[in-house]
């Protein structure tokens, strides 16, 4: 029997047909997740790495018996959500079973006494967030990619939402979790608020994309949905001046749900876009919500902080328009994409307070050469804050060249400059390279714990640089 | 065929799949391939002769119910729904039929309609001969769905008429009570022109038409002129129709329906005729409880599942979407489920048990004692 027929009856004997599929457009849909690199090639004619296969499970234990099997067969495995991750952290290699989790998508149950939410991994975030409404709750988890990503994808690459300032990143709402080792071992974590036994299982999972183990089910922290929201706008004249109000409110104990503040080029777009005339400066929007005393408390802070500061104040429209269309960049991708020779992405960033201004001006300077680049500070802390760039250009030669350049020129700016290489879409494919730099030493606890659990590298093989 | 649609299939590929959590095809299968994303994407490859024209691809462009759901989010408003049709009719005229169009195609024609019955003598038997009134300008057109799966709203829908005086409607007495909407679905472009044709010259001397059935309104007033057949402009849905008598205060309720009614927006009448009020205003004024919406409505309501001829070429998938739209409706007591679309009320009928499914005209009969 041929290696491809024999891991297809192997793999029958757990999913059944209907949930194995070696059909030639899954196997092309199934090459490549959002990464902007992998479109660029797609866009010049290349045929990307295919899987063999693609799988459905229905439960952490038919994972199990895929990952025991993907060990005695020696094939890898890759976990995949819905393939929205910008990294490269979810593509088909040519001998994979890609192992797709979303019919996974149940609601487990809903603990409103404790305010926890278990869920299987393979539901879509935005499709989550609506059973949550309609029972009067949120996840408070908004990221741009909310209607094309799994809740494992946010957990797998430790992803932010738009509203992280008040309710934190994924990893801050995380109560449990089961998961699935690469030899089949499947763990089930306490469900508890915090505890003090040993190095905290979920957070070694947490960000692991995959490469360590497969994140089955989740209990996260939900909230009520909010009472009252406020929307504020300020323009400054530097985004020195904008920084300092943030900083300042956020050390006040202010927590907005929302803190955008755009540089010069980011405001111009945004407003030009909305009708203002006077475009000058730097745009901040701030949206407390929750219950209403706190809103009206936090709103006058926030407003006192940014007028003392020289913000002017620009009323709520900026803000509310924001909102309503808080999702809208990410459809503007597909018409610079699917034009010849244009490179588009994002580069996210994080560091103190310190460091955020020097961060920002060094990667803008070494980018510029290669790029049209724009950004924006959001997902503040008392500590400090992540820098959002949107990078974009019409390469003059060859466009992979150009895109790998533009990254190399980022990164070795930010680890230059005292930043961190990625606040919230993680490492995957893409920054490999740097994530060495970045970690140090540390890097060597990543390989050890990848080698003690998958000492046969078949859970995800290249991502965060580990069992390449 | 897919010229037209160029622009459209580049920007799927290019997107982050922003529709994605909402296309019911690509939640009950949890296949990349089987979302807006994925069927353009593969047209994408097929347009740059990277991929075959296939079976596998005819096969892929079937994955659609049509609901047009994805168009409420995206910003290109790209319509993903015609470019599945067109692709369908693409295959269609490259040889490659699947085994399940070419079998309706064979019934279909057989019957002109895709019950398999002689529908015209079932509306007679089903409605009262005066009914059917002679040298009528105003005509209503019950649709092959009603007559077949649901003929007690058509004798209520001439009920309300008697009831509220209105004598100039008559039932379309023409041999075939199908406006060809299904083969259009599958793809049987050539089929449906045909088939179309034949109705146009029934329909074409008519001043108004009203039907129970969205799809028929829709073909009639947007699809029908795409092929020359310009009918009557003015095609109205029953709830279209029935709501300014309403508002008139030319409806005197006799009695309000007293259980909960929980309301689906059929896709063809909400997302493509843009009709989200009348029946929801109707249903307000017949019953005696507050209507209950699903989370899920108006612009952002989830397909039935019985759409874009799914049943036909994928009965599982067709299931598993219409027991989704279910399970919210089953978490409420004591409630019936009412729609404004014959096709939707056959496809939950079909796919439940114990639970009452009703037309907004079978509540308005019952208000009205009629």
């Amino acid at each position: 029997m041929n290696t491809d027929l024999e891991k297809y009856y192997s793999l029958l004997d757990i999913f059944g047909a209907e949930r194995i599929s070696y059909h030639p457009s899954d196997k092309v849909d199934y090459s490549r997740d959002m990464w902007p690199r992998l479109a660029i090639q797609l866009r010049r004619g290349e045929r990307l790495e295919e899987p063999d296969f693609i799988v459905w499970p229905m439960s952490s234990d038919e994972i199990s018996k895929l990952l025991v099997l993907a060990n005695k067969k020696n094939f890898p495995v890759i976990p995949f959500g819905a393939g929205s991750g910008v990294c490269g952290g979810a593509i088909g290699l040519s001998g994979a079973v890609i192992c797709d989790m979303k019919k996974m998508d149940k609601m487990v149950d809903i603990n409103v006494q404790s305010m926890l939410a278990r869920v299987q991994t393979g539901v879509i975030g935005e499709n989550f967030e609506r059973e949550l409404n309609r029972r009067g709750f949120t996840l408070g988890h908004f990221p741009s990619s909310i209607y094309c990503a799994t809740v494992g994808g946010f957990l797998a690459m430790r992803s932010a939402g738009q509203a992280s300032t008040k309710y934190g990143k994924i990893e801050d709402m995380v109560a449990s979790l089961q998961a699935v080792f690469p030899d089949g071992t499947i763990i089930t974590t306490k469900t508890v608020p915090h505890k003090a036994t040993g190095p905290d299982i979920n957070s070694l999972l947490l960000g692991s994309e995959g490469a360590l183990a497969i994140i089955t089910e989740v209990t996260l922290k939900i909230k009520p949905l909010p009472e009252a929201r406020k929307f504020l706008s300020y323009t400054f004249g530097s985004i020195k001046s904008g920084l300092e109000a943030i900083r300042e409110f956020m050390q006040e104990g202010v927590k907005p749900a929302i803190v955008r503040l755009y540089d010069e080029t980011d405001t111009a777009l945004t407003m030009n876009a909305l009708g203002y005339e006077d475009v000058a400066g730097c745009l901040l929007m701030v949206i407390p919500e929750g219950r209403e005393k706190i809103v009206e408390l936090e709103s006058e802070i926030v407003n006192k902080i940014c007028v003392k500061s020289g913000g002017k104040d620009r009323g709520e429209r900026a803000s509310k328009h924001w909102l309503e269309h808080r999702y809208a960049i990410s459809y503007r991708q597909s018409p610079i994409l699917s034009s010849p020779k244009m490179i588009l992405d994002t580069i996210e960033v994080v560091s103190l307070w310190r460091d955020i201004v020097p961060l920002y001006e060094s990667m803008k300077s070494a980018i510029e050469p290669h790029a049209t680049v724009m950004a924006h500070f959001s997902h503040a802390y008392p500590e400090g804050i992540s820098i959002y760039f949107t990078v974009m250009t019409s390469a003059e030669g060859d466009e992979v060249k150009s895109y790998d350049d533009i990254w190399k020129a980022a990164m070795t700016a930010c680890l230059k400059s005292g930043g961190v290489i990625s606040h919230h879409h993680g490492i995957g494919r893409l920054k490999v390279q740097w994530l060495k730099a970045e970690l140090g030493e540390g890097y060597k606890l990543l390989t050890i714990l990848k080698k003690g659990l998958d000492p046969n590298n078949i859970l995800n093989p290249g991502v965060l640089g580990l069992g390449e | 065929m897919l010229k037209k649609f160029e622009k459209e299939i580049e920007y799927c590929t290019y997107c982050p799949k922003m529709c994605k959590f909402s296309c019911p095809v690509g939640n009950a299968t949890a296949r990349e391939t089987a979302t807006p994303w994925g069927r353009m994407s593969i047209l994408y490859l097929a347009k740059k002769g990277q991929k075959n024209w296939d079976r596998e691809l005819a096969a892929l462009v079937e994955l659609c119910l049509t609901c047009m759901i994805c168009r409420e989010y995206c910003e290109h408003r790209n319509d993903v729904a015609a470019a599945m049709l067109a692709a369908r009719a693409e295959s269609i005229s490259r040889g490659i039929v699947t085994k399940e169009v070419e079998s309706f195609r064979a019934f279909f024609s057989k019957h002109d309609n895709p019950m398999g019955d002689d529908l015209h003598a079932h509306l007679q038997s089903h409605l009262a001969s005066k009914y059917f009134v002679k040298e009528a300008q105003v005509v209503y057109f019950s649709g092959c769905s009603a007559i077949y799966q649901s003929p007690q709203n058509i004798a209520d829908t001439f009920k309300i008429f008697e009831a509220l005086g209105i004598d100039y409607v008559g039932a379309y007495p023409g041999k075939i009570q199908c406006c060809g909407a299904p083969l259009r679905f599958l793809g049987l472009e050539k089929e449906f022109v045909e088939h179309a044709k034949k109705v146009y010259r029934q329909l074409g001397r008519y001043k108004v038409i009203i039907s129970g059935c969205p799809s028929c309104v829709y073909e009639f007033k947007a699809v029908y002129p795409e092929f020359d057949l310009k009918l009557t402009p003015r095609v109205y849905h029953i709830t279209e129709f029935l709501w300014p008598f309403f508002q008139q205060g030319k409806v005197q309720i006799k009695r309000q329906y007293p259980k909960s009614v929980m309301y689906h927006d059929p896709c063809y009448l909400g997302r493509y005729l843009d009709i989200y009020e009348a029946p929801r205003k109707i249903i307000d004024e017949v019953c005696r409880e507050q209507l209950i919406e699903f989370s899920w409505n108006r612009k952002s309501s989830y397909c039935c599942g019985g759409g874009g001829g799914l049943p036909i070429t994928y009965p599982d998938v067709a299931k598993t979407v219409v027991q989704k739209r279910l399970a919210e409706f089953m978490e409420k007591k004591d409630a019936v489920l009412a729609t404004a679309c014959p096709s939707c009320q056959r496809h939950f009928s079909k796919h439940s048990s114990g639970i009452e499914i009703l037309d907004v005209t079978n509540l308005v009969a019952w208000a009205l004692e009629v």
